[in-house]
């Protein structure tokens, strides 16, 4: 059982809905991401989803986008960014640890060398936000055989007959973006994330996550 | 593809090559490769590890750090040459075909006219040269009078 399955498990068993925090690697910088992830892993995170910062973050609002900037500017790079997960995996033997990413900064590392490197340092997933399942041949192959969970974004805007054909290639859980815009924080949750959450339940066999726009606990709550 | 007539290609130069401020995707074989930008693969100004370069050109229309991927495909295949222009030479292209030709180049064909005016002087007189004037200056100028009466 992946580190996903049996996380989610618990997380039902308690009947709970599972923390997912996510921080950008390196932001600020090196030692103070040190301290931050040490943190979220003491905290109760059930979780991680980790950012490798990327000049260009398309999916991305303001408050990632100003993360991603100080991360580079204080030197940040892909193989920094793994040592960082690596001291996160070294905390905590069974969290699962998600990686966001950009395209171009696996292809430019090499597919195949970024995923082994991933899992060598304790990734459990990658989703990576600029590919869509039709561009997705080329990584899958190399996710299944370094056992990385690939994932995939379901937004408000994918039909049934889409969000099928993206489940069935997705691993770990599905990403389901709350709201048709890019991250950062909103004052509500937006009205599309329930109507999503519910119409993707009724086929998904996958756990199904929350992401974009989430800013405090308070919807979730009640 | 198959004719015979050469095809070349003049990118942004900016404030030249080693500067770093530049549009240069072909030229700049230190940070010009391979890459995927905003859904494309193509040449891409980059890091060694993929992050994006910022580019610079006096022409808003070249001022990217990717280029169109049919450039790489007839860059690869041999079938077009690239070169590039500075802006300074782009601006001085830019006030010749105004004024000789009463024809307001955009800055981003005014690049090829100054790679042209170079080009020229290698042909004979029987040789035909085509430039692309891919876009009209009206647009331009606004931007252009911020350098008028000055020299460039």
């Amino acid at each position: 059982m992946s580190r996903y399955q049996k996380r989610f498990l618990e997380v039902r068993k308690r009947n709970e809905i599972a923390f997912v925090p996510f921080v950008v690697l390196g932001d600020p910088d090196y030692a103070a991401s040190k301290e931050i992830i040490r943190v979220l892993v003491g905290s109760g995170a059930d979780v991680l989803e980790l950012g490798l910062p990327f000049s260009d973050p398309i999916a991305d609002g303001k408050t990632i986008q100003a993360a991603d900037q100080r991360s580079i500017s204080s030197g940040m790079n892909t193989l920094k960014a793994f040592e960082l997960i690596k001291f996160a995996r070294s905390l905590d033997r069974d969290i699962p640890i998600g990686l966001l990413v950009y395209f171009n900064l696996v292809f430019s590392l090499g597919i195949e060398e970024f995923y082994r490197m991933a899992k060598a340092a304790g990734v459990d997933g990658i989703l990576i936000a600029d590919m869509p399942i039709e561009e997705s041949g080329q990584v899958l192959g190399v996710a299944e055989k370094q056992g990385i969970d690939q994932i995939f974004l379901i937004a408000p805007t994918t039909d049934n007959k889409r969000a099928k054909a993206i489940l069935s290639k997705s691993r770990g859980f599905a990403y389901l973006v709350s709201l048709t815009g890019i991250t950062g924080e909103r004052k509500k949750l937006s009205p599309e994330a329930l109507s999503l959450v519910r119409r993707v339940k009724k086929f998904s066999k996958l756990p199904l996550c929350l992401g974009f726009g989430i800013s405090n606990r308070r919807p979730f709550v009640s | 593809m198959n004719d015979n007539v050469e095809l070349i290609g003049v990118e942004a130069g900016g404030k030249g090559i080693k500067s770093g401020k530049h549009a240069a995707r072909f030229s700049d074989r230190k940070t010009g490769r391979v890459g995927v930008l905003h859904g494309t693969k193509t040449f891409v100004l980059q890091d060694k590890f993929g992050q994006i370069m910022n580019t610079h050109s006096v022409s808003a229309g070249l001022d990217y750090s990717a280029v169109g991927p049919e450039h790489s495909m007839l860059r690869k295949k041999g079938r077009a040459l690239y070169t590039y222009a500075t802006d300074k030479e782009a601006l001085n292209s830019f006030r010749l075909v105004s004024r000789v030709e009463g024809i307001i180049p955009a800055l981003e064909s005014a690049h090829a006219v100054a790679f042209a005016l170079k080009y020229a002087r290698k042909c004979s007189k029987e040789d035909v040269l085509l430039i692309n004037m891919s876009g009209r200056g009206d647009k331009d100028l606004e931007y252009i009078s911020r350098f008028a009466g000055k020299k460039t």
